[in-house]
């Protein structure tokens, strides 16, 4: 599924003295299909900007097109219903949003609430656990014990279980261990593959590098770049500025490259790399 | 510093978390606990300042075996810092946030301005004094956080993963803070990390696998096993990596921690062509 903004402002509070505009006039266009890192300091409108794709927050002016449902202000709020099943959305540490007794009751409530059989629902439960990582005597288990990445996991089945076409991610591995941030990043990988669309914030780009094809950058409630990541990380001084640092590999490019190397900029993962650096030694 | 010996805890009956650890935290040291998530990192750091009580084993604090009857001395030596600040704030401004602890040791109320005004200018957060701890970035927070911990002048303090919701910038911020408490105030600190490079920089390193200790000492002896490292879900630093694979392929370049002594090594090869 596409999305689209067209001239997207929202104000916080509007028409009160704290009227607070986060979105000023946010145009956007996301392909179906693409894996998009959403970049940007605190305050810069990535959590208002990603609300908006699952209709969480209505524009306050302009237009959010969602394949063939268009999001605007005077839309009724229960046409949006279907939307939510469609996209979706994972908050920063959605393992606060556990709830249920157990695990399976958790992941299957989403489902159910969409209408979905409850035969259906535990077995989409099982295969979302799978994908995940957890195998089946998780089910019985209450979400509590569990260690804080193990709740991330079983939260994110929770979203998986619906059978969203495009999931919108805020900061999903932060806090994971470096080997639980993998296996995220790769669940994420083969959900784009499969044909969806994901949304992710992120400020480690190092992952953006290594697993995302496009990348917006919101700055003072604006879209002030989306380009290919390749793109982004050629602009050195327009980086410093907002004080990103580069990955790790395209530094090390970098340095290389001072000094006599001729290594494509673009290179994302280590087989690339270390076949281009012995490629260059032996000819 | 911090004697913990043959401790043992169990969430569920029969599934011990933590299983016979013993470990010594040196006075004025920086010692690092690695493990993935759910290897019980967490849980020790809840067990020393009595958070849940251990099922068996000794721990002491500061001489001080810690019991029932002892953990308000115990507690007056430890400050902890979690992962996420906001389950940490009391106060609805950051000065009273600072002065909450201070008011549970009983400080006067004259001492305590000049004592809040102090740890404020340390972690560099005196403009935001009359701030609402909520509304800062996450770095900022976290700074608060550590700054209402020392105004209390525990002589150890335990990280348990403060930084992993931070963004690079807040990271390397309080990073460079916990440093120069170590170095300049002579600290003693206990962090509880998954961040490789944190703990490649520490002077003494604990490896928790499932409960268990399984090996520990000088970063560069229990860091060096880079199977062990990816077997436990760490992260092998980048220049390690990249000279490991460029051995693998018959480029004469040694093992590296270091980028920049792997940069100069290619480039002679390079230059010698």
């Amino acid at each position: 599924m596409s999305i689209t903004f067209e001239n997207v402002e929202y104000i916080y509070g509007e028409e009160t003295p704290i009227a607070y505009q986060a979105l000023k006039g946010v145009n956007l266009h996301v392909e179906k299909g693409s894996f998009t890192a959403l970049i940007g300091h605190t305050g810069s409108g990535k959590s208002t900007l990603i609300q908006h794709i699952n209709a969480l927050l209505i524009p306050s002016s302009g237009k959010v097109t969602i394949e063939d449902f268009e999001i605007t202000r005077t839309k009724k709020p229960q046409l949006l219903k279907p939307l939510r099943k469609k996209a979706g959305l994972v908050f920063q540490f959605p393992e606060y949003q556990l709830f249920e007794e157990t695990i399976e009751k958790d992941i299957t409530f989403g489902p159910r609430n969409f209408g979905v059989s409850e035969e259906e629902a535990k077995q989409k439960a099982r295969e979302c656990l799978l994908r995940v990582g957890l195998d089946e005597s998780y089910l019985e288990r209450s979400p509590f014990e569990l260690s804080g990445g193990q709740k991330r996991r079983v939260a994110i089945a929770g979203i998986l279980a619906m059978d969203p076409d495009i999931l919108v991610l805020d900061e999903p591995t932060a806090g994971l261990d470096p080997q639980g941030a993998k296996d995220m990043l790769d669940l994420f990988k083969d959900f784009q593959k499969s044909g969806k669309t994901v949304i992710m914030v992120s400020h480690d780009m190092n992952h953006v590098l290594k697993y995302c094809d496009h990348v917006i950058v919101m700055n003072k409630g604006q879209v002030e770049k989306h380009c290919r990541v390749e793109d982004l990380f050629k602009e050195r001084d327009y980086l410093q500025q907002l004080s990103i640092d580069l990955p790790l590999m395209t530094d090390f490019i970098d340095k290389l490259n001072k000094n006599g190397f001729h290594i494509d900029h673009a290179i994302n993962n280590m087989d690339d790399l270390i076949k281009e650096i012995g490629g260059e030694l032996h000819e | 510093m911090l004697h913990v010996e043959n401790l043992c805890f169990e969430y569920d009956e029969g599934l011990k978390t933590i299983d016979h650890i013993s470990f010594h935290v040196e006075k004025g040291s920086y010692t690092t606990i690695l493990g993935h998530n759910g290897s019980g990192k967490s849980t020790i750091a809840k067990l020393v300042i009595g958070l849940l009580a251990a099922s068996q084993g000794h721990i002491e604090v500061g001489g001080i075996p810690l019991s029932v009857e002892t953990l308000n001395d115990v507690r007056k030596q430890v400050g902890i810092v979690f992962q996420n600040p906001d389950n940490q704030f009391i106060g609805s401004t950051v000065r009273d946030d600072i002065a909450f602890g201070l008011e549970n040791l009983c400080v006067p109320h004259d001492e305590m301005e000049g004592i809040i005004q102090e740890y404020a200018k340390k972690v560099n957060m005196l403009d935001f004094l009359d701030h609402e701890p909520t509304k800062l970035s996450g770095g900022q927070k976290q700074r608060v956080a550590i700054a209402g911990i020392l105004a209390m002048n525990p002589h150890l303090i335990i990280l348990d993963e403060a930084t992993s919701m931070l963004d690079p910038k807040g990271r390397k911020e309080i990073n460079e803070l916990v440093r120069s408490l170590n170095q300049k105030n002579h600290m003693t600190i206990l962090s509880i990390t998954h961040d490789i490079e944190e703990a490649a920089k520490s002077d003494h390193v604990i490896l928790l696998e499932k409960g268990h200790i399984i090996d520990e000492g000088a970063p560069e002896n229990v860091l060096s096993d880079t199977k062990r490292i990816r077997d436990l879900g760490l992260d092998v630093p980048f220049a390690y990596q990249v000279s490991e694979e460029l051995i693998k392929r018959g480029i004469p370049v040694e093992k590296t921690l270091d980028t920049e002594k792997l940069v100069k090594a290619l480039c002679q090869l390079h230059s010698k062509m």
